[in-house]
């Protein structure tokens, strides 16, 4: 049979003594760059770009790979065990990672997340190995009428990932859209809130921002905090790392759905895992029968946006490979490493070059494997690391960040915008209004207006144009019912605490 | 006193020859304006990598993107003008400052034109929306049907060539706005967009690809390096005498001897064999023609774009 | 007897301003165009109104509820946010070790009792650290000393 044959065929190529060791090398660089927080994937692949051009195409691709989907092995390690965000698309893992890292199951949240990554890696290998054609063909159907819709429904789908007033979440919601805002608009060319800058023209920087919003906010908020931090290195034993039975029969339906949602959102160009970890966290969130547990320590909230974002990271493939479009940065630089050497990824690429598509594939079974196997062991360490003094971690962590931050276009200008983002998130804390709202319209914002202004240009203004296109429409049609479903419970939900809450004759439960 | 000018002149003279001479005796950067992976960083690392050996110095490649490369001109305006740090850059670097108005420097006085590196005309490329293959019957088929022409963004070289195209052969047609080639690209393939013109570069990995159809390049007559595509001046839209390129900049007031040696060493790299691969892979030729040459037609696009700009109210307010 | 708490007050105060700023600045300086050819203006407008409603219903609630009286604190904040500050100062003039130092040491004000010694110790490993992982191991780009002068 074809596929076995093509298996075969990629596992001879992936299981090479050289491809096997730069894919260590990429997974463990990848997991490092994952863990630290202000540096990036991008910044990593950047520097090793070079490298790929002494190297055969496949092998360096199964390098950069590794260091790709290896961020989102790392990045929930300091979102758990700091409330810091190791890289943008593991910053909803902080909502339930970090109180369950509080409430001394921090090694529990690090295993789970890593269980939960192995899952969303697989799901999304088996969508690139199985249905590439297919979903490069569905991809390339979307225009920004159906981006806009999809948009749309993320947004409200995603809406519900803060705790506290509903009324500050959607402000700050479309703070994070305003934000995005400045820059130069792509529809018009004009300079928004610029001010003359030549820094800003590009827009704010969303690792600075996250960065600025969650860590420095977070070290400013710690710092000698007297919360009972350091926790004591005997109460990190070994049971207490181990997830019990519950939490997995808790996680497996959440992965599996995020794990979808994940796929959808990595193969479309122009959205990718943090998208995907937003989305997913609201839905679980919102189908989940006590929602009140999110935010608390729930383990879906842990392992829905880290299933969401690997399986992002894997489909993020898709388009690149199938259609040689790159949906990121990241993507086109894997796109040059292959250009270099005179492949240009394409429909034909499948048939073309057999050896390095499924020797890609199968290394990142392989890639996934050893990220596995490396952190589930690194756990221990992890968890070790916060018995370290907060005196002595908090300064370095500054200095990660500034780093970090530095190092997106070596200007100091970056580092400024995270001690903007830096005071703005402490005022926010103080005001108790939730940051990773903020970070959602951001990332949102900008998707939904541009693609919706450039879908009025191409239906020349016609709005009716956008619900009559079948995809488009559809979506638009389910983000409507989501809606109101949602108010509609939560109308129900006010009715029931309202009955309850007031005095009376005793009613025996009508619902 | 007249000696002692004499004197003068004479030192400055020499050192400026001496300078020539002993570069570079260290590493170099070259600055590339654009994130890596694309088609002219690759082009760039290529042409980064035959200095290198030429000169027995490392030249190093260093990515600055940002403000369709404008981000990068700044850094590089800022340099000292010693031949140690360059930077190469599309026709980009004349777009731009036809639409941002308010750069923090100077693009004719602080950037100095070295040589250009590459060159081949504009290709438009059509998408699966599109049923005709030359220009004639597109302009045709844009009177039943207006169409979209995609760009990689407002004041890039694909939205001044588009305009460009639009207003010389006739066509009904008005520009949408991607970001970036990419996605241009592929709402052309999705039969989102009709057309998009960029570098043969840019586009011919999709049009080897058979994702989106070569339709036209602009110019008066057929190139050399894709001869099976008609030429927009078959179809009378002959007032076109634009190409794309591919060219080597330097900080501003340079010496001139340094100049010279710059635009030398880097013909003698593009004539190398490793790189004459580089060039047809990418469908382009090389470039030639002195420092002087390619400031001339360097400062005539910037004019030609700022007056287009004006005509077609590209600069929204 | 007034209920207010002056933080929510402060906050919805906070978001009042901004949306205002953000839509005040958008309608006097960008083309807003229609809603089906919308230009630059209208989505920064449109969502600075909506943040000016929030800020007015949080202002609202302000009045609803006690003061939570919970102290902030100014001094922590203000060190953190200079260390930050100092790095981005000296990392152009200076490069990254003089970056690094003096973003540790100003960091390390914000402990209750300045021990010099420690956080020249400490500024010490991390300028180590940073070496080792963004210079020799990413190969990142950054000048360690310069001099500008």
């Amino acid at each position: 049979m074809e596929i076995a044959s093509n298996l075969l065929l990629g596992l001879s190529v992936a299981l090479t003594p050289e491809n096997l060791l730069y894919c260590l090398f990429g997974v463990f660089v990848g997991t490092l760059i994952g863990v630290l927080p202000g540096i990036g994937a991008l910044a990593a692949i950047s520097m090793l770009f070079p490298l790929t051009f002494h190297l055969e195409p496949t092998t360096a691709l199964i390098m950069l790979a590794g260091i790709y989907y290896g961020t989102a092995y790392g990045g929930s390690t300091a979102s758990i065990l700091l409330n810091i965000p190791g890289t943008t698309s593991s910053a909803v893992t902080c909502l339930d990672g970090y109180p369950m890292a509080q409430q001394g199951r921090a090694g529990v949240a690090l295993a789970m997340t890593a269980f939960a990554s192995f899952f969303g890696g697989v799901f999304g290998i088996l969508v690139l190995s199985a249905f590439t054609p297919l979903v490069a063909a569905w991809a390339l159907s979307f225009g920004s009428a159906e981006y806009f819709a999809l948009m749309v429904l993320g947004l409200v789908a995603a809406s519900t990932v803060s705790d506290g007033s509903p009324v500050k979440g959607l402000a700050m919601v479309v703070l994070g859209m305003l934000l995005a805002t400045i820059g130069m608009d792509p529809q018009s060319g004009v300079a928004r809130y610029t001010f003359g800058s030549l820094s800003l023209l590009d827009g704010l920087s969303i690792s600075a921002l996250a960065m600025g919003l969650f860590g420095v906010a977070e070290i400013i908020t710690s710092v000698r905090a007297n919360t009972g931090r350091t926790i004591q290195a005997r109460d990190v034993s070994l049971r207490s790392l181990m997830p019990t039975r519950d939490d997995f029969r808790r996680s497996w339906m959440p992965a599996l759905r995020a794990s979808t949602i994940g796929s959808l959102f990595g193969a479309l160009p122009g959205t990718g895992p943090t998208v995907a970890s937003f989305v997913s966290y609201g839905v679980e969130k919102r189908i989940a029968k006590d929602p009140s547990r999110f935010g608390k320590g729930a383990v879906e909230g842990v392992v829905a946006p880290e299933a969401a974002n690997n399986a992002a990271d894997q489909t993020a493939f898709i388009p690149t490979l199938s259609l040689g479009v790159p949906g990121s940065a990241t993507m086109a630089l894997m796109i040059g490493a292959m250009m270099v050497h005179g492949i240009h990824p394409g429909p034909n690429l499948v048939t073309e070059e057999p050896e390095l598509f499924w020797g890609l594939v199968m290394s990142f079974w392989i890639g996934n494997l050893m990220l596995v196997i490396l952190n589930l062991p690194l756990i221990g360490l992890w968890v070790r690391l916060l018995t370290v003094p907060y005196k002595i971690l908090y300064p370095a962590i500054l200095m990660l960040v500034c780093i970090g931050a530095y190092s997106v276009h070596y200007k100091a200008f970056d580092v400024m915008v995270v001690l903007g983002f830096g005071a703005l998130g402490y005022l926010m804390r103080i005001f108790s209004m939730p940051a990773a709202p903020l970070l959602l319209g951001f990332v949102l914002g900008p998707l939904i207006e541009q693609h919706f202004r450039r879908a009025m240009v191409l239906a020349r203004g016609d709005f009716s144009a956008v619900i009559e296109r079948p995809i488009s429409g559809t979506v638009l049609l389910i983000t409507l019912l989501v809606l109101v479903w949602s108010l509609w419970s939560s109308f129900r939900k006010r009715r029931q605490t309202l009955a309850a809450a007031t005095p009376g004759p005793r009613i025996e439960d009508e619902d | 006193m007249k000696l002692i000018k004499l004197a003068a002149m004479a030192t400055v003279l020499a050192t400026g020859a001496a300078q020539a001479q002993d570069f570079p005796s260290s590493p170099v950067t070259i600055i590339i304006p654009y994130g890596g992976g694309g088609s002219t960083d690759l082009i760039a690392r290529a042409l980064a990598n035959e200095l290198g050996q030429m000169w027995d110095q490392s030249v190093i490649v260093e990515n600055r993107p940002g403000a369709g490369s404008m981000i990068g001109t700044a850094f590089l305006a800022q340099a000292k003008p010693d031949g140690y740090t360059l930077l190469v850059n599309t026709p980009a670097h004349a777009t731009a400052p036809a639409v941002q108005k308010t750069l923090p420097f100077d693009p004719k006085a602080d950037i100095t034109p070295i040589g250009m590196v590459a060159t081949s005309p504009y290709l438009a490329v059509a998408g699966t929306a599109v049923q005709s293959t030359d220009l004639a019957g597109f302009v045709a088929e844009s009177k039943e049907r207006p169409m979209f022409f995609a760009t990689a963004g407002v004041g890039t070289s694909s939205h001044f060539a588009a305009e460009l195209l639009i207003q010389q052969a006739g066509i009904d047609g008005e520009v949408v706005h991607f970001a970036g080639g990419g996605e241009a690209q592929t709402n052309l393939m999705g039969g989102h967009a009709d057309v998009y013109i960029s570098n043969t570069a840019s586009v011919m990995p999709y049009v080897n690809n058979g994702q989106v159809k070569a339709l036209t390049i602009l110019g008066a007559s057929r190139y050399d390096a894709l001869p099976d595509v008609p030429a927009s001046g078959e179809s009378g839209a002959n007032a076109i005498d634009i190409n794309s390129w591919v060219g080597l900049f330097a900080p501003g007031k340079m010496d001139p001897a340094l100049v010279e040696k710059l635009n030398a060493d880097m013909h003698k790299a593009v004539a190398s064999e490793t790189f004459k691969k580089v060039l047809a892979d990418n469908f382009v030729l090389p470039g030639s023609g002195s420092a002087a040459d390619f400031k001339a037609q360097v400062e005539a696009e910037m004019e030609l774009w700022s007056t287009l700009a004006t005509e077609r109210n590209i600069i929204a307010e | 007897m007034s209920r207010l708490d002056i933080r929510e007050l402060a906050g919805g105060l906070f978001l009042t301003a901004t949306g205002a700023g953000f839509a005040g600045h958008a309608i006097a300086n960008y083309s807003i165009g229609t809603v089906t050819r919308m230009g630059p203006g209208m989505v920064p407008a449109g969502l600075g109104v909506l943040l000016v409603i929030f800020g007015l219903v949080v202002i609202a609630t302000a009045f609803l509820q006690e003061s939570r009286g919970r102290s902030i604190r100014i001094a922590i904040p203000a060190v953190i946010l200079l260390s930050v500050l100092a790095f981005a100062l000296l990392i152009t003039p200076f490069g990254l070790i003089p970056a690094v130092v003096a973003c540790v040491i100003v960091a390390t004000l914000a402990e209750e009792k300045f021990d010099p010694a420690f956080s020249l110790k400490l500024a010490a490993v991390l300028c180590l650290i940073a070496w080792l992982v963004f210079v020799v191991a990413l190969q990142l780009p950054v000048t360690l000393f310069a001099w500008p002068f």
